[in-house]
């Protein structure tokens, strides 16, 4: 689709809902995401003087049949519910994203919705290294923590989700994933043997984010102004989300600093536990560390195999693919003891 | 009689794509053609690397990989555990050797 058909088609699904003095210009497609595609535009309706930026989120005609669109579903039980999340979270009196206009079919844009685009930058090495964000750097293990522990009060009654993942479905899962793309790593195979060891005491299901980290934090100088992209979420154990934000792939040049490249893990327990959290061991946050590294092995191997099946000939679909040994060494060292606080 | 060697090598050719990408692809993009652009850099090092390296030298784990998940074995067994650890070293060395860490 050439990008003035794509505007036009844009414009044509706002005018039909605002009135045919809305306009839409600047569209720009944003580098995030590659199963999922981030638009920005400007929206103005009487005034073009006073536009405000939006989000259009879009889910390209899934090519995907058979095995395929269940092992996607799987691990991003979050991508055709979005809507109703936003709705949920925002409804508890958390700070997301407002949801504005719902693509429908005669759009012909595919699935997708428009949202507001909330101040901040979601870009990591710049918020671990610009002076501007000094400050926020400080503030964010707290409002990070506490974030995540109001996602505990989001009711869950009113997104469809087809099941929970707990720690043992997601480790069931990843063996019947690994099966099915005929795969035997043992790297994998000796994170998944040891996580089934180490298996945390069950809690209450709570809505997980499971995408929380730094690329999905709307961050201004002065903290976390609002957490995006919501297509990983899923109910289950409220740590997964603590465990993944420690997984080395996204402290960028901050590998020493376990949490997002921002703290220790020490530190982030502590701020949890500050926000009102019930006391978490760091056996626990590293049980969720090891099973998010798993975790993303197996994404960057679905990635890989969407390649490889046709699915999406992009190149970086082709070039995750081969990230797989990234998350193995790291889940290695942590099974090892050589990371981790643990000693 | 001896053959003369190729003139131009897959090494020179990686070398000359590289170049090609870096100095004169890469100022021309922005965004989200930029990401894209230093993805296909990020591929040529690893096609460099393993021509280098003459491929893929990782031992077959598939058979540790069964036991593992059948019980036979688990992540206790230290003789499993630095097979693992070679071979997932070996592969890095190519796809991304400033992965690994020092200690």
């Amino acid at each position: 689709m050439g990008s003035q058909d794509f505007t036009d088609l844009l414009t044509a699904a706002v005018r039909k809902r605002r009135g045919n003095n809305a306009r839409v210009s600047d569209v720009t497609r944003l580098t995030a995401g590659a199963s999922c595609e981030s638009w920005r535009f400007d929206l103005s309706d009487e005034n073009p003087a006073k536009s405000l930026p939006m989000i259009l989120r879009r889910f390209p005609a899934k090519s995907e049949a058979g095995k395929d669109v269940y092992f996607a579903d799987r691990l991003a039980p979050g991508r055709s519910h979005e809507v109703d999340i936003l709705k949920a979270v925002g409804t508890a009196g958390l700070p997301v994203p407002v949801v504005q206009l719902e693509l429908a079919p005669d759009d012909g844009l595919g699935d997708g919705y428009v949202m507001n685009c909330l101040d901040g930058a979601a870009y990591p090495p710049g918020i671990l290294k610009d002076d501007k964000f000094a400050k926020a750097r400080e503030q964010l293990p707290s409002d990070i923590a506490t974030f995540r522990h109001q996602l505990n009060s989001v009711d869950l009654s009113n997104i469809g989700f087809a099941q929970d993942e707990t720690a043992r479905d997601q480790i069931d899962f990843f063996r019947e994933m690994l099966d099915w793309l005929d795969l035997q790593h043992a790297g994998l195979e000796l994170g998944l043997s040891w996580l089934r060891d180490h298996l945390p005491k069950p809690g209450p299901v709570r809505l997980v984010h499971g995408d929380y980290r730094l690329s999905n934090f709307m961050i201004t100088p002065k903290g976390l102004n609002a957490v995006i992209d919501w297509e990983l979420a899923h109910p289950g154990d409220p740590v997964e989300d603590l465990g993944w934000l420690c997984v080395r792939s996204w402290r960028f040049s901050k590998p020493q600093l376990a949490v997002a490249g921002l703290t220790d893990r020490r530190s982030l327990l502590a701020a949890w536990e500050q926000a009102g959290g019930e006391t978490i061991v760091l056996r626990d946050l590293i049980f969720w560390e090891v099973l998010g590294n798993v975790k993303w092995a197996i994404l960057c191997l679905l990635q890989g195999h969407r390649y490889l099946s046709g699915t999406d000939k992009s190149i970086e679909m082709a070039v995750v693919g081969r990230r797989v040994e990234e998350p193995v060494y790291d889940l290695i060292r942590l099974i090892d003891g050589k990371d981790g606080e643990l000693s | 009689m001896s053959h003369d060697p190729l003139p131009v090598t897959t090494d020179d050719l990686l070398e000359a794509l590289e170049l090609f990408l870096r100095e004169e692809v890469t100022p021309q993009m922005q965004g989200y053609g930029e990401f894209r652009t230093r993805v296909a850099l990020n591929i040529l090092g690893m096609l460099r690397r393993e021509q280098q390296n003459s491929g893929d030298h990782s031992q077959d784990l598939s058979n540790l990989a069964r036991s593992l998940r059948d019980d036979e074995t688990n992540w206790q067994d230290q003789q499993a555990l630095q097979e693992i650890k070679a071979a997932n070293l070996d592969r890095l060395r190519i796809n991304n050797p400033k992965w690994i860490l020092e200690n």
